[in-house]
């Protein structure tokens, strides 16, 4: 009994370890062509999504297809243009809940827009928001996990931003990503 | 091995496959990876040629549901096809409307645009169908579907198994593939001719119905 107490428990600390420690592929940047002069660079967090692909769907914008880079629910795009807006193609979201596991992955139809996106004109960083995936789905709209809470907000858009930083460290994206962390940190 | 023993193996079971879940989000991308390694081997919206040309023709307690669903789309396909990662060599492939029966035998689900599908349902004991929405595919892609609703509802007459229901004509606009129109056209006889065609069991009583509105059958209805 206490050796299945103590199994269970070496399980759960590697989930944290798994997930936590994740980071994002360091491949995202290297064919990275926007700076922050002319891209908008976006992140942000969908719980309980393996896999996410958007899709630009902005006709007067040139197409664009994106599998988001994702760590831990956290996600990263490529920057994108300024203007443009992006749909979810593609979602694969789990979640336990304990005794059931929630599972679902397809590709959504185009006239689906809960999850997607309008890249604001202005250059720059675009943070998405933290976002259940789940829940957003059967509601048929975004659930924010910061409920339009200002401070919960703010220190969701610092975890994700924890995470982008690694990744774009050393390219023009770096100082832009540097500059957002202090504002949020100067808010507190 | 004990009831409790077996409930602890069990959530241990399920913690395992969360971490796995859970682990695939991350950098160890290659466990979600195994469940769909290529996007594109699932996309494909096919049946085999075998179910394609078959044809199931009702028996007693079933319903032939004819008609033709038709959709006009102001926006430029091509980019949409574009952007959602359609494989280049699919971009000329026609669109495909699935419509499936539920009559036991597997029969033809795809239809093109613009032509008369012949689908088998069962009959219930009220003899009363209702239909929801299609999903109609462009490029025969499942990443650009396009959700047509139809949300109606038909009761077959007695000693009916062949009902035509219309021609839909679907007008589709902007970039959020709004259903801006729907409109009904009366084929009857271009929908008998085709009907007869597929068999030759003789003369087939091809029935027009009344389309109620959805609603009107959300309401529980005695038996």
């Amino acid at each position: 009994m206490k050796k299945n107490r103590l199994l269970a428990g070496v399980v759960l600390v590697l989930l944290s370890v798994l997930t936590g420690c994740a980071s994002f592929s360091p491949d995202v940047v290297q064919d990275v062509k926007g700076t922050p002069q002319n891209s908008v660079l976006v992140y942000g967090f969908l719980q309980n999504t393996n896999k996410v692909y958007f899709s630009q769907m902005n006709h007067e914008l040139p197409p664009d297809f994106q599998k988001a880079d994702t760590s831990g629910f956290y996600f990263l795009l490529k920057p994108v243009a300024p203007g443009s807006r992006y749909a979810v193609e593609y979602i694969d979201v789990s979640k336990q809940d304990y005794p059931n596991i929630y599972y679902f992955f397809d590709f959504l139809s185009l006239q689906v827009t809960i999850l997607g996106f309008s890249v604001p004109k202005k250059t720059g960083l675009y943070y998405y928001g933290a976002v259940d995936a789940l829940a957003s789905l059967k509601a048929n709209k975004k659930v924010s996990l910061a409920e339009g809470n200002t401070d919960k907000e703010r220190k969701w858009e610092m975890r994700c931003l924890d995470k982008v930083l690694p990744a774009y460290e050393g390219t023009a994206w770096e100082s832009t990503i540097r500059s957002r962390i202090e504002e949020l940190e100067n808010d507190n | 091995m004990t009831t409790k023993k077996i409930k602890i193996m069990c959530s241990i079971a399920v913690l395992v496959l969360y971490t796995v879940f859970s682990a695939a989000a991350g950098e160890f991308d290659y466990l979600a990876s195994s469940f769909i390694s290529n996007l594109d081997d699932i996309s494909d919206v096919t049946e085999s040629p075998e179910q394609h040309s078959s044809v199931v023709l009702p028996k007693q307690s079933e319903v032939m549901i004819v008609g033709k669903i038709s959709a006009i789309l102001d926006e430029d396909t091509q980019f949409y096809g574009k952007t959602r990662n359609v494989q280049a060599g699919k971009l000329n492939t026609p669109p495909v409307i699935c419509i499936d029966g539920n009559a036991g035998e597997p029969q033809r689900q795809l239809y093109s645009d613009g032509e008369f599908f012949f689908v088998v349902y069962k009959l219930p004991r009220d003899r009363h169908l209702q239909f929801e929405s299609f999903p109609y595919y462009l490029f025969a892609d499942k990443k650009t579907r396009i959700i047509l609703p139809l949300y109606c509802s038909i009761d077959v007459p007695p000693d009916v198994n062949y009902v035509y229901i219309g021609s839909f004509t679907y007008t589709v606009t902007g970039d959020n593939f709004t259903v801006s129109k729907v409109t009904s056209t009366d084929e009857y006889d271009q929908a008998k001719e085709a009907v007869t065609r597929l068999s030759d069991a003789g003369k087939i009583n091809l029935c027009r119905v009344e389309i109620k509105d959805h609603d009107e059958v959300s309401q529980p209805r005695s038996k």
